[in-house]
């Protein structure tokens, strides 16, 4: 009777991938899974998790990368009474060979489930369903074999860049080469939790922001470019024999009306009206592209709602190169996480300190000047300090 | 002991080649059909992209199974989104079916790509739930594959949408993954407060850390101080569970209190308008495994509601800015309950001050 | 003693000395803020990291938030 999971088989069917199949999968190789998907079963039925937490890290010298997590009931589902979370960090825009896919895939066979995340929401190769004797040596191997864990806790979590340059026209910068030269830079960081609580850096080369930097990143750039649109016209006239309607789903929809239609020329006749918001690129791709000088905002503050509510980034530095070795970039970082570590409580994150003590007072220690792309308005109140 | 500190594997050593030699140097991409897309450098070179779906949760034989069209395929080499679709890079053409074949064979569709009107939806962002996380209000891969099944057309591109939408799921209101600003996401809530065992507290959390844990200062030490526990005012927990984070003694799970809520409008693009946060127009729905036949009605009525309503590129909270919060109650038929209304901080930010709006 | 040294000890009995019933994981906030008058913060930092390596303190995480307690305590 036990053995049944009618609830879990129902999710086997319909037309999208099943996860339950996977399961499957993994279960018959794996003792620990024929458990997991009893568990999966008996929390359908009781609607409630069958998991607690705790405070394991488990690899030697670091202090993240490992998840603690154990089954309530370790008699009744013995092989998952310790069923941790490894984070594994992985290549800039996800790419791989299947060389050192199918190495991750036999050492994790070998030490663990055999079930995983590609990838997790922070953007790691998750592990899902370790014991802790195996942490020690899935860690040991997976080192030995050129990966390593990523971040978790108080720490800085493993960045993340968009494909980029790798294979988009719109990568303003190298945002895989910066995700890359941040990530083993601060290795430290990353591994050894030295902060109040975590911090997120994120990289999309264009404002379409593929990979939610300014919702979800304490430190966030954002590809964009100071010069003009370009514009090939014999494209526009392409779309435009395509009956593809120009006037109406691109020249109206601009948001500052700073695109028109001359004579069946598109035109950007505002420039200097332009936001760069994308929206006439995404449409045409074939006949408007960025400007040439191009480079990143630079925004601060992004999290999810814990504690006060979930912020988005805001602008902090408008417009900065993005070059090797990235010193400008790196120096603004450290002195940003030298104030929030200085002054943050413990689970603040940036954007409520800021709130906390203030954005003047932020933009003071981390020496950076005002500027009007800062604000959607100057304040309205009359209750501002001198001195 | 084996080496710390190496880093993830450089990124490089994992590109195809076509990518390396035209890397930063793409010219434009076309969406030959549901997830298929074609980029072109500047060179001419071309490199032809398929997109499949995932249910993220994967074994390694899936893995595996992927690597084998990559090998066959792709001289070894595939990426993933950031939405946990596999991607497969060729620069020939001609490979291009074999590949749509190869997956739909291991059964996995294609599809999942576009962002102006006849957008697909891609995968859905989604969090561990009942699978593996201890403070889950809701499962995640479960419902995910519910939603799904039903909404698989809007994948593969048998129906389309007036723009990208962005469905995401997250089973505690931590919200794993950014899903805050999502065109539609589902949240795991609790609505209960936490259910103390001053046992385990005993053994297992310090009660300075959960007292300080807690933002709206609903704990605090327990009144009889032969109980080295703490209580919580009931008039204060907003069930955020940011104590049982710190502490496993402060579970928040309830079976019939437990369900989920559902956000829209959300978008973290800049194009056109700004990003957005998603807002609540549903506040609670129950758990009802495996299928979640309420949540997976209400989404998908969302979803054609938007479809049959928005303009050509709308994106879903555009399409609301523009008619307005009430007339999107009114086309949707979703009831207005006072938990729709904020009272949390910024709550005034949201409440409308002029006598501009539509009657219903 | 080699001041490393000096300080992973001085770490090691802050621990002690506020480690009670009810109370023994600590924020490395917590440790940096009583000994930086002495000690530059990086240099706790580094101890208190050094520490876990010797196995004289260990990590305790939530997932989400990282502390330090003694092992005895973990």
């Amino acid at each position: 009777m036990e053995d049944k999971t009618p609830m879990v088989d129902e999710l086997e069917k319909g037309p999208w991938p099943s996860y339950v199949k996977e399961l499957k999968r993994a279960a018959k190789k794996h003792d620990s899974v024929k458990d997991l998907i009893k568990v999966q079963e008996r929390s359908f039925q009781r609607k409630m998790t069958q998991w607690k937490h705790g405070g394991i890290v488990g690899v030697k010298g670091y202090g993240g990368g490992v998840i603690g997590r154990y089954v309530q009931n370790p008699e009744e589902f013995p092989n998952v009474a310790a069923f941790h979370t490894m984070r594994v960090n992985h290549p800039s825009g996800w790419f791989y060979d299947t060389k050192a896919l199918r190495t991750i895939c036999d050492i994790w066979d070998k030490h663990g489930s055999g079930m995983t995340n590609f990838h997790g929401s922070t953007g790691d190769i998750i592990l899902l369903g370790c014991t802790t004797e195996e942490l020690q040596p899935t860690f040991d191997e997976l080192s030995e074999h050129g990966f390593d864990l990523g971040g978790s806790g108080s720490d800085l979590r493993s960045p993340t860049a968009c494909v980029g340059p790798g294979r988009c026209e719109w990568a303003c910068f190298d945002t895989l080469g910066l995700i890359y030269d941040i990530t083993k830079t601060y290795q430290m960081e990353l591994h050894r939790p030295p902060y109040p609580y975590k911090t997120k850096i994120k990289a999309s080369g264009c404002p379409n922001d593929c990979v939610a930097a300014i919702a979800r990143s304490d430190f966030s750039l954002i590809g964009t470019w100071r010069d003009n649109l370009r514009i090939d016209q014999n494209a526009v006239k392409e779309y435009a024999d395509k009956k593809f309607d120009i006037q109406r789903l691109v020249v109206a929809k601009c948001p500052t009306e700073a695109i028109e239609l001359v004579k069946g020329k598109l035109e950007l006749t505002h420039p200097e009206d332009c936001v760069r918001c994308m929206h006439c690129i995404n449409l045409m791709p074939k006949a408007i592209r960025p400007g040439v000088d191009t480079g990143a905002t630079i925004l601060v503050g992004a999290k999810a709602p814990i504690i006060h509510g979930a912020v988005l980034s805001t602008v902090l530095i408008p417009f900065i190169k993005v070059q090797p070795p990235y010193t400008e970039i790196k120096q603004l970082w450290e002195k940003i996480m030298e104030w929030w570590d200085e002054n943050g409580k413990t689970r603040e994150r940036l954007a409520e300190l800021i709130d906390r003590m203030g954005m003047p007072a932020f933009l003071k220690a981390i020496d950076v000047e005002p500027c009007p792309q800062m604000v959607n308005t100057p304040r309205a109140n009359p209750y501002f300090f001198w001195g | 002991m084996c080496p710390t500190d190496v880093g993830p594997p450089d990124f490089k050593t994992m590109l195809p080649d076509v990518i390396k030699k035209n890397y930063g140097k793409w010219k434009y991409h076309e969406i030959l059909k549901p997830g298929v897309m074609k980029h072109v450098a500047e060179s001419g070179d071309e490199l032809y992209t398929v997109r499949a779906g995932s249910p993220k949760l994967v074994s390694t034989d899936f893995i595996r199974d992927l690597c084998n069209v990559a090998d066959k395929y792709c001289d070894g080499h595939l990426r993933f989104t950031s939405r946990y679709n596999p991607e497969f890079l060729t620069p020939k053409k001609e490979n291009v079916e074999p590949i749509i074949k190869e997956l739909n064979k291991l059964g996995l569709p294609v599809g999942g790509t576009g962002s102006g009107p006849g957008a697909c939806l891609s995968n859905v962002i989604h969090t561990q739930g009942w699978i593996h996380c201890h403070g889950a209000a809701s499962d995640a891969s479960g419902i995910v594959k519910a939603l799904m099944d039903e909404l698989y057309d809007y994948f593969v591109g048998k129906k389309t949408l007036p723009a990208k939408t962005r469905l995401s799921l997250a089973c505690c209101l931590n919200m794993c993954g950014a899903i805050h600003a999502s065109d539609v996401a589902v949240v795991g809530m609790h609505t209960r407060i936490p259910n103390i065992d001053h046992e385990k507290m005993r053994a297992m959390c310090e009660i300075p850390t959960v007292a300080a844990s807690c933002p709206t200062k609903a704990i605090r030490r327990h009144p009889d101080p032969n109980i080295k526990s703490v209580v919580v005012d009931e008039t204060k927990c907003m069930y955020c569970g940011n104590c049982f984070t710190v502490c496993p003694a402060m579970p928040l799970a309830n079976a019939e209190g437990d369900g989920v809520a559902i956000f829209v409008g959300g978008k973290v693009s800049n194009a056109r308008k700004p990003p957005m946060f998603s807002r609540v127009v549903v506040p609670h729905l129950p758990n009802n495994p495996p299928r979640w036949p309420e949540v997976v009605n209400t989404v998908k009525h969302i979803f054609e509601v938007y479809a049959d309503n928005a303009r050509m590129g709308e994106r879903m909270g555009e399409w609301i800015q523009r008619v307005g919060w009430e007339r999107f109650f009114k086309l949707t038929d979703l009831p207005f309950p006072v938990q729709l209304i904020d009272d949390f901080e910024l709550a005034r930010d949201t409440f409308r001050s002029t006598t501009q709006f539509k009657w219903t | 003693m080699s001041n490393d040294e000096e300080l992973k000890q001085k770490v090691i009995e802050w621990f002690q000395k506020h480690s009670k019933e009810g109370h023994t994981k600590f924020y490395m906030k917590d440790v940096v803020h009583d000994l930086c008058g002495q000690y530059e913060k990086r240099a706790i930092q580094k101890a208190m990291n050094d520490c876990t390596v010797d196995g004289t303190l260990k990590y305790w995480s939530t997932g989400s938030s990282t502390m330090f307690c003694l092992p005895e305590n973990f």
